[in-house]
C-alpha cells in the first residue's frame, strides 16, 4: 500500500511538475500570453492536490507499518527473552508476552 | 545519494500555491459575466473609463436582457465585478463611450444610447457597487435627429488644459457636440451646452477624436456612411455653425484606391510620438487596415497593412495605445474571425509597431485555450490603468463571446504594471 500510494504521489507530482513548467516558459515567452483562468493552473492544482494526498496516505500508512513492524520486532525479543528452560522437568515451557 | 536529492526535489515542488503564484503573475485575466445579471449574452459592448483612483475599471454590456457591469480593477490587479440588469433595454450591441466624470470626483461614467433617440448615463462605480443610472438625454435636448447616438465619444476639445470631457454624438448627418457636460446641471433640468452642424457629406457612421490642429484641443474625424470620406472638424467649428453646415474640413481622406471604401470603426492616435496623428481604418472588405501617416501635415502618407491569408474580419476593431510602457502608442487590430492554431472563429488581435517606416508585427493575442466561435477581437479598447499620483499605463482590453480579457503585458519584455 505505502508503495501503491508513493507511486501515485510521485506519478501526480510529475504531472505537476510538467504542467508548471509549461506555464513557466508560457509566463516567459507566450504566443499568445497566459490568461490567468487557463486551465492548466486547475490541472496544475488538481495534480498537486491529489500528489499531497497520496504522499499522505503513503505516510500514514508507512507510519503505521512501521509501527507495527516495530512492535512485532520487539514482541519477538520479548518472547525470546522468556523462553525458559528448567533443568527439572524433561520439557520447555514457553511464554509469549503480548 | 543522487536519489535523495531527487527525492527532496520533488519533495519541494508543486504544491497548489506555485499554480496561484503564477496564475497572478499570469499577463492577462479574462472575466465572464458576474453574478447578478440576467443577459443570456455577455460582452457585446465595451468601454473604459478613466478614474482618478489607482486601478482601471471597464464597463460592458450584456443582451437579452440587457446590463451592463463593472470590472474594477485595483492597483494589485485584483478583480471586483458587478451588474446590474437595465431596465427598457439596449440595442442588442450598444454604442458606450466612457470618460472621467469631473464633476463626481473622479468617478467614471459611461454614455450608452438607447437606440430610442436617447443617450443614457450611468455613473461606473467601482469595487461591487456595479453600474448606477444617473441622467437620460434626450435628441430634443439638442434638437438632433431620432438617431441621436448613431456613434458617441468623449472628447476635450477646448484649445488649452481641458479637463472637462465634452460628449460628441452622431445623428444621421449632424455632428452633436455637448460641451464640458455635467450631469448634475442636467438632473436638475438645465439643459445641455448642445451643439450642432451637418457633415457635408451626409450620414457619417464612426467618429474618433484626436488633437490634429496646432492646438491642445483634440478635433473630431466623421467617417462617412458611404465609406468614402472622413472629414476632421474642430469643435469650435461645429459650434460656430450653429446648426448649419459644418464648413470646411481641416482634414479630408480618401481611400487610396478610388473603387474601394472604407469600414468603421476608425481610430487616432500617434505611433511616432511625434504630435501628428496617425488614423486607423479598415477597408470595406476588410483585407487591408489603412494608416493615414502624419494627418496633421496637409498631405498625410498611408501605410497599408494587409491582412493574414485566412482573415475575413481585419480591423473589425481598431485601438491605439502605449501598450509596453515606452511612450510610443502601438496600433491593436482586432480579428475575430481569425483562426489561431487552426480553431475556426477564435480570433485574434495583431499589435503593430512603427519601426523603419512600416509598421510591424509585434505580437499576437488570442486565448490560450481558444476556442471555436470565440470572437476573439470582437471589441478593444485602451483602459488606463492608474498606478497612483498622476502616473497611467495603457492596459489592452479585448472583447470576446461572453468574456472580456484585459491584457497587463504584451510581451515577454514588457513590464507588469500591477504592484
Amino acid at each position: 500500500m505505502v508503495v501503491g500510494a508513493a507511486g501515485i504521489g510521485l506519478a501526480y507530482q510529475l504531472k505537476a511538475r510538467s504542467i508548471r513548467s509549461d506555464l513557466d516558459r508560457d509566463l516567459d515567452n507566450g504566443t499568445p500570453p497566459l490568461d490567468s483562468r487557463d486551465p492548466r493552473f486547475d490541472e496544475g492544482r488538481s495534480a498537486a492536490l491529489v500528489s499531497s494526498i497520496a504522499y499522505g496516505i503513503a505516510g500514514a500508512a508507512g507510519a503505521v507499518g512501521g509501527f507495527l513492524t516495530v512492535r512485532a520486532l520487539i514482541g519477538r525479543r520479548s518472547a525470546r527473552r522468556s523462553v525458559a528452560v528448567r533443568a527439572a522437568g524433561a520439557g520447555a515451557a514457553l511464554e509469549v508476552r503480548w | 545519494m543522487r536519489w535523495c536529492t531527487a527525492l527532496l526535489l520533488l519533495a519541494t515542488c508543486c504544491g497548489q500555491s506555485a499554480f496561484d503564484d503564477r496564475a497572478a503573475r499570469a499577463w492577462s485575466r479574462s472575466a465572464g459575466a458576474p453574478d447578478g445579471i440576467s443577459s443570456a449574452t455577455y460582452a457585446v459592448s465595451l468601454t473604459t473609463v478613466d478614474r482618478e483612483q489607482p486601478g482601471a475599471t471597464v464597463v460592458v454590456a450584456g443582451s437579452g436582457p440587457s446590463s451592463l457591469s463593472t470590472l474594477s480593477y485595483d492597483v494589485g490587479g485584483e478583480l471586483e465585478m458587478h451588474g446590474v440588469d437595465v431596465d427598457g433595454g439596449f440595442p442588442d450591441a450598444p454604442v458606450m463611450a466612457g470618460s472621467l466624470d469631473p464633476v463626481t470626483g473622479g468617478n467614471g461614467v459611461v454614455a450608452v444610447a438607447d437606440g430610442a433617440g436617447a443617450v443614457l448615463f450611468f455613473d461606473a462605480r467601482t469595487g461591487d457597487l456595479g453600474p448606477a443610472f444617473r441622467v437620460s438625454v434626450p435628441a430634443e435636448a439638442c434638437g438632433a435627429a431620432p438617431t441621436f447616438g448613431t456613434a458617441l465619444l468623449f472628447a476635450l476639445t477646448d484649445p488649452d488644459e481641458d479637463v472637462e470631457p465634452d460628449l460628441v454624438a452622431l445623428a444621421d448627418d449632424q455632428l452633436v457636440v455637448l460641451r464640458d457636460l455635467d450631469l448634475d446641471k442636467i438632473d436638475q433640468d438645465i439643459p445641455p451646452d448642445c451643439a450642432r452642424c451637418s457633415l457635408p457629406d451626409g450620414a457619417a457612421v464612426a467618429l474618433a477624436a484626436g488633437a490634429v490642429d496646432d492646438d491642445d484641443g483634440e478635433d473630431i474625424a466623421a467617417l462617412a456612411a458611404t465609406g468614402k470620406r472622413i472629414s476632421i472638424f474642430t469643435a469650435e467649428q461645429v459650434r460656430a455653425a450653429a446648426g448649419a453646415g459644418c464648413g470646411e474640413p481641416l482634414v479630408v481622406l480618401t481611400p487610396p484606391a478610388a473603387d474601394d471604401s472604407f469600414a468603421p470603426p476608425m481610430s487616432i492616435g500617434d505611433i511616432e510620438d511625434n504630435d501628428a496623428p496617425e488614423i486607423a481604418v479598415a477597408s470595406i472588405d476588410h483585407r487591408v487596415v489603412y494608416i493615414f501617416h502624419d494627418v496633421s501635415g496637409g498631405a498625410p502618407g498611408v501605410i497599408p497593412i494587409p491582412a493574414p491569408a485566412d482573415s475575413a474580419a481585419f480591423g473589425t476593431s481598431i485601438a491605439f495605445g502605449d501598450f509596453d510602457g515606452d511612450e510610443i502608442e502601438e496600433l491593436a487590430v482586432g480579428d475575430p474571425l481569425a483562426s489561431p492554431e487552426g480553431v475556426a472563429g477564435a480570433g485574434q488581435v495583431t499589435l503593430y509597431r512603427f519601426e523603419g517606416g512600416e509598421l510591424k508585427p509585434e505580437a499576437t493575442l488570442y486565448d490560450s485555450e481558444p476556442e471555436e466561435g470565440q470572437h476573439f477581437g470582437r471589441s478593444l479598447d485602451v483602459a488606463e490603468f492608474g498606478l497612483g499620483g498622476a502616473e497611467y499605463r495603457d492596459l489592452l482590453v479585448v472583447g470576446a463571446s461572453g468574456e472580456v480579457f484585459t491584457y497587463f503585458r504584451v510581451t515577454a519584455a514588457t513590464e507588469d504594471p500591477r504592484s
